[in-house]
């Protein structure tokens, strides 16, 4: 590959003027600005209809109460509390946290049959007892086709990962044997990813610091 | 500090919307429940965006539908936009997120021409002339879906969308030594790709 002058990248870079390359740079890059200058001829402009294919679409959103409720999970609010409800508040809390603390184990040796978050962590999970590998892909790791493995610790089919995942709306597939991307049938939403598929929805909410 | 308009008194007179609304203003009447203003954003940069999904991907049919799902994502996630200023680079990494996802799952590339499908307007050349650059066009649009994602992705932005070195870099979230790098890979992959062509 014939490496680019110094000057010239310099040049293409918007840090040189043209008048300071000498003559053979100038014609390479006017060599460059003909492929740009092709390149800009094929520049297209958006189909007449996508202004209101979006308008509808979010025209549905405005009225959807799912929305509604994210936005006001995810703004900000000022509680006030008067000293005695506050304690009142305190008191119950601890008291739920101290009905809980006995079973909190219970469910450890069973593993969850469809995938959920508790505190900082999402376990995927996805029954397939006849695959040979599965694996979750989604926008937490840029879609990647390979995506990250489920392990299949019994042999029962059951495969499980647990994740660490950023606060927000997530869309994720799972993949199998490689292959074949599929939805999670236990998801709570599923949306349509614009090529006639569809992604699960994943809700982690805003984690107190 | 100048003072900022209370969205809520905008919203009382539909009227008062300036003619070219700042994409501040917009983003505020939406978030207040202006649904309709959300058109203001799409109208600005629907062009833009759809011709850099274009090139990204390399499909007409394609880059309009990766837009058009960008549009509805920004609109969830508009409350997640913390500068309105910057609303065009946010934008833009979405669609360049929705560019990449799309070209992960489908492997395949189309490569049809979009002046075949959509129509490139204003070619004033002669007829033979018109063939010959088409033809031109068409060689140098598949040599760009040949290079990486990145180099690709940084090409079309500096080259074609006329972003400066740290607009690019603050969109692609990279440093500007890194961003050159790529710039510099993807200049010369593409004259490889094009030896031989006669320009």
């Amino acid at each position: 590959m014939n490496r680019e002058h110094e000057d010239l990248s310099r040049y293409l870079n918007g840090e040189y003027g043209f008048e300071q390359l000498p003559a053979d740079l100038k014609r390479d890059a006017q060599d460059f600005e003909r492929i740009v200058t092709a390149l800009k001829r094929e520049r297209i402009t958006a189909p007449g209809a996508l202004r209101e294919r979006v308008m509808k679409q979010v025209r549905v959103l405005a009225k959807s109460p799912w929305l509604r409720v994210w936005d006001w999970v995810v703004t900000p609010k000022t509680l006030r509390l008067s000293p005695a409800a506050g304690t009142l508040a305190v008191a119950l809390v601890l008291a739920l946290v101290v009905l809980a603390l006995p079973f909190s184990g219970r469910g450890a040796a069973d593993l969850p049959s469809a995938t959920t978050t508790t505190g900082a962590v999402t376990r995927f999970v996805f029954v397939a007892p006849s695959a040979g590998s599965v694996a979750v892909t989604g926008d937490f790791v840029d879609w990647d086709p390979n995506g990250i493995q489920l392990e299949d610790r019994r042999g029962a089919g059951v495969w499980t990962t647990e994740l660490e995942l950023s606060p927000g709306v997530h869309h994720y597939v799972f993949i199998i044997d490689g292959t074949e991307w599929r939805p999670d049938p236990n998801a709570t939403s599923q949306v349509d990813d614009g090529f006639g598929q569809h992604n699960s929805v994943l809700l982690i909410p805003t984690r107190k610091s | 500090m100048g003072m900022r308009e209370n969205p809520n008194r905008m919203l009382e007179n539909p009227n008062r919307m300036p003619e070219s609304p700042t994409d501040g203003t917009v983003i505020e009447r939406v978030l207040c429940g202006d649904t309709e203003s959300f058109g203001f954003l799409i109208d600005r940069y629907q062009d833009d965006l759809v011709a850099y999904a274009n090139y990204m991907i390399g499909s007409a049919d394609d880059a309009a539908d990766v837009v058009q799902d960008s549009f509805v994502r920004a609109y969830k996630s508009l409350r997640q936009c913390k500068d309105p200023a910057r609303f065009k680079a946010w934008l833009f990494r979405i669609v360049s997120n929705q560019c990449k996802t799309h070209l992960a799952r489908h492997h395949r590339r189309h490569r049809e021409s979009l002046s075949a499908a959509v129509g490139v307007p204003g070619d004033k050349d002669a007829p033979d002339t018109a063939v010959e650059g088409a033809e031109l066009r068409r060689t140098v649009h598949e040599a760009l879906q040949h290079l990486t994602v990145d180099q690709r992705e940084a090409l079309v932005l500096k080259y074609i969308d006329g972003l400066s070195l740290p607009e690019i870099a603050d969109l692609l979230s990279t440093s500007q030594s890194a961003l050159k790098m790529r710039l510099l890979r993807g200049r010369e992959a593409l004259r490889e790709r094009l030896q031989g062509v006669a320009l």
